[in-house]
């Protein structure tokens, strides 16, 4: 290491690594000896310098949109994020629907067949009803007619 | 109730990368603007990046920080999305015509007298010059001046050795410095001075 001067070419591939501290003890002072005595590498010293401290420097990239990260996991993993099926809706649902289906085909049927019996009856009461009454059954109209002219 | 993923393994697994990719997100859009330049390539970049992230997610090792390894998806997916894109074609600094001239077009460098905004213009034109490098140099100066990371660091994320690093790096700071000084010499001096 005696005597031996770091040349231009070198010391300016060295720059960075200087500038950053990643450069062992020894070669940082032979770039430092450099440096003081030479100019041109000290320019290019400082220009490497000023734009490690304008990239440090830039400012924060603008944010994100708040639904981003939502379309990324989306499209990375659609089949993967679990579909959750509601089995407990699934089962409420066919109990309402057989409930449905047997109101409708099986008890509405019997239903009506007992109402139907019920109007039959009480159409049987009312002809009676008229008929004690004196009255046609049908038309509701009275089985006595009566006349204008004098009995004989 | 019950769900309908395979296997109990597979649901935690997928409920993990959910929660990691959360916790990443906002440090992987800075990146991935940073790489691009712009809100919607970020995003497209980003979206490539989680998906590949999810495909390979069962090869991921915890020993690695889950952010760094993002970080290495997302250089791997930019380098294929300028392979692929002309729109990110690069043109090299490097590269320069007879006259010095680039492709892309950049901010007026005749910057306003308040600082802020010149600061706000040079930082466009920094970002600018970010997207003209090359790829690996772009990232490896990301990773270590942006990021804060170590040169042992960057060689993790990039897959690369340490004496590869140091090279990306140096190379990359001196493409900027160029691309600066070439389309903002009065503000690059200025805040050279300052600095």
């Amino acid at each position: 290491m005696g005597g031996w001067k770091m040349n231009c070419k070198y010391v300016q591939s060295r720059l960075s690594v200087y500038l950053d501290g990643e450069i062992t003890g020894s070669d940082s002072l032979l770039i430092r000896e450099h440096l003081s005595s030479c100019s041109e590498c000290q320019n290019e010293f400082e220009q490497i310098k000023t734009v490690s401290h304008l990239l440090t420097g830039l400012p924060p990239v603008p944010e994100p949109d708040d639904l981003m990260v939502e379309r990324m996991l989306q499209n990375a993993m659609p089949s993967a994020r679990p579909v959750k099926v509601p089995w407990i809706g699934i089962a409420a649902c066919s109990a309402l629907l057989s409930v449905v289906v047997y109101t409708s085909f099986f008890k509405a049927p019997q239903q009506t067949k007992v109402k139907d019996e019920q109007e039959s009856i009480e159409r049987a009461i009312t002809k009676d009803r008229l008929r004690d009454a004196g009255m046609d059954s049908f038309a509701g109209a009275s089985l006595v007619h009566t006349t204008s002219y004098q009995p004989r | 109730m019950f769900t309908l993923t395979r296997d109990k393994v597979n649901r935690a697994s997928s409920s993990e990368f959910e929660t990691l990719i959360r916790q990443s997100h906002r440090q992987s859009y800075s990146i991935a603007y940073r790489l691009t330049g712009n809100a919607s390539d970020a995003e497209d970049l980003l979206q490539e990046a989680t998906i590949r992230a999810f495909r390979f997610f069962h090869r991921y090792n915890p020993d690695m920080p889950f952010q760094s390894w993002m970080y290495r998806i997302l250089s791997n997916a930019h380098v294929d999305m300028i392979r692929k894109s002309s729109k990110f074609k690069q043109t090299s600094i490097e590269q320069q015509g007879s006259e010095g001239n680039y492709a892309l077009e950049v901010a007026d460098s005749t910057l306003r007298p308040d600082q802020e905004l010149m600061n706000n213009a040079f930082s466009d034109v920094v970002q600018k010059g970010l997207v003209q490098m090359n790829a690996e140099f772009r990232m490896a100066v990301i990773l270590a001046d942006i990021e804060g990371m170590s040169y042992d660091e960057v060689a993790e994320v990039m897959e690369t050795s340490v004496g590869t690093v140091r090279s990306r790096i140096h190379r990359g700071r001196v493409q900027l410095k160029s691309f600066l000084v070439k389309h903002s010499p009065e503000v690059y001096g200025r805040m050279e001075n300052e600095l």
